[in-house]
């Protein structure tokens, strides 16, 4: 299968990989009766609990986003047989004064007999969207859709931090065997740290919901956001709401002495013992707030993300007008990683791809980007 | 290097021998490559890369299908239509 999530395509030299026939397959629009054997190719490869997950987040993304008329996606069928598809998620975007409609590749699959027509399925998507807008680390997926004429704008870095001495006995053999008690100490002193730290920082409230100050959050931010995903309480509602993937986030906020916000932090953790990992989706402040407002909202995650059982903190951070500046990221500790993902954009208007190339102009995070939908909370 | 449509399936053929399919996997000039499985979609985005650098043409995404990718012989033809006369 070549999803467009955690599973490559074969390399070539694996045994076997250039001797499965290839058979011949059609792009058609997607149909709601193809649904359960969309599903049924998912869990082939993820297993039955996979695809619960997949088939709740396809609810999510495909059924309850604000723009369901424009939700479009494609099969790839051989006769009546479903081996493959691609479904996107529209969003609105701010393109240098311009809102537009942009749809990003959400899932993407194709069975290994028919690995060739994954091409077939991304070039109907780049026919039929006018705007499309994709943070990928996949290799194989970023070839293609450079193919595709999609540009890449800039790149998104994974930073972690520790906070939890167990990651020490998890990541180093030689200190797997010792009992989970002789790492409470630093697991206490990490976040003895936290709290101190906490104590000379802008007081975090959380917040229940995106209520209407995240609206006047982001319109009063709008100038400084050139080109950016149109967030407003409703958006964050559904990309954050009871359906997503990540329903069970904590939102945290700053605000000034009139309860205005000065700046939000989204976080959620992963419950399983595979990933004991915490995930900040969204961190943004109003342009010229104080360091400080940064090293709070982040903080607060950590602190959030420990009592939740979290071992590390994990954020993708790529340049963005209202997100977290680089060197605020590392004085608070978190360490960057070489992973990374690619920001890759292609819009039609000319104007507006110009517009797009420059970096300096997005105000984006990660959870904007389909990337994160798949990350387990 | 040559230009006609021989030269360009020696080339091609070497390409997908040596990076590609990383075997000397028999490719004949009418082998069909996707129906044969020795194309993947990251392969076929390779190979469209590497006759860019090697020919200096542009494949379009319109033109990397089942039918300009059958063979090497059609991959040849194409190469060769996009090549200044």
């Amino acid at each position: 299968m070549l999803p467009s999530g955690p599973m490559p395509e074969p390399s070539p030299s694996e045994p076997g990989a250039a001797a499965q026939r290839t058979k011949k397959a059609k792009v058609h629009p997607f149909e709601k009766s193809h649904l359960p054997d969309v599903i049924g190719l998912y869990e082939e490869v993820f297993g039955k609990s996979g695809a619960r997950d997949f088939a709740a987040r396809w609810r999510w993304s495909q059924e309850e986003n604000g723009f369901p008329a424009e939700t479009l996606r494609w099969s790839l069928l051989d006769g009546e047989r479903l081996v493959g598809f691609l479904a996107t998620v529209p969003q609105r975007f701010r393109v240098a004064g311009h809102e537009v409609l942009v749809h990003s590749s959400c899932d993407f699959m194709v069975h290994p007999d028919y690995r060739f027509h994954g091409i077939a399925l991304m070039r109907e998507y780049f026919r039929a969207c006018d705007n499309c807008v994709s943070l990928d680390d996949m290799p194989a997926t970023i070839a293609v859709l450079k193919m595709m004429k999609a540009v890449p704008i800039d790149n998104a870095f994974r930073y972690v931090r520790v906070l939890d001495g167990r990651v020490a006995k998890e990541r180093l053999p030689q200190l797997a065997r010792l009992p989970e008690i002789a790492f409470l100490p630093v697991t206490w002193a990490l976040a003895a740290y936290d709290a101190g730290r906490a104590l000379g920082m802008p007081r975090v409230e959380q917040a229940r919901e995106f209520d209407v100050r995240f609206d006047r959050f982001f319109s009063t931010t709008l100038e400084a956001r050139s080109i950016s995903l149109v967030r407003d309480s409703t958006y964050l509602s559904w990309r954050y709401g009871p359906l997503s993937p990540h329903r069970s986030r904590t939102i945290g906020v700053v605000t000034d002495g009139q309860s205005e916000l000065e700046g939000y932090v989204v976080c959620a953790t992963s419950p399983g013992p595979s990933d004991r990992s915490g995930y900040i989706f969204e961190l943004h402040v109003r342009p010229g707030a104080p360091a400080k407002t940064f090293s709070a909202l982040v903080t607060f995650a950590c602190r959030r993300i420990r009592r939740e059982g979290g071992h590390l903190a994990r954020l993708h951070w790529i340049r963005s007008t209202t997100g977290v500046p680089e060197p605020i990221l590392r004085a608070n500790r978190f360490a960057r990683r070489a992973h990374q993902h690619v920001l890759l954009v292609k819009f039609r208007d000319p104007a507006l791809q110009a517009a797009a190339a420059e970096a300096s102009r997005w105000d984006y995070g990660f959870g904007d980007a389909e990337a994160s939908h798949s990350v387990a909370t | 290097m040559g230009s006609s449509e021989a030269d360009i399936i020696v080339v091609v053929r070497s390409y997908m021998q040596k990076e590609l399919l990383q075997s000397e996997v028999e490719l004949g000039d009418e082998t069909p490559l996707i129906e044969g499985g020795h194309l993947t979609s990251l392969q076929t985005v390779q190979l469209v890369m590497f006759i860019g650098e090697q020919y200096g043409v542009e494949i379009e995404p319109e033109e990397v299908n089942e039918d300009e990718f059958r063979s090497l012989k059609t991959i040849a033809a194409l190469v060769k239509r996009k090549l200044p006369a």
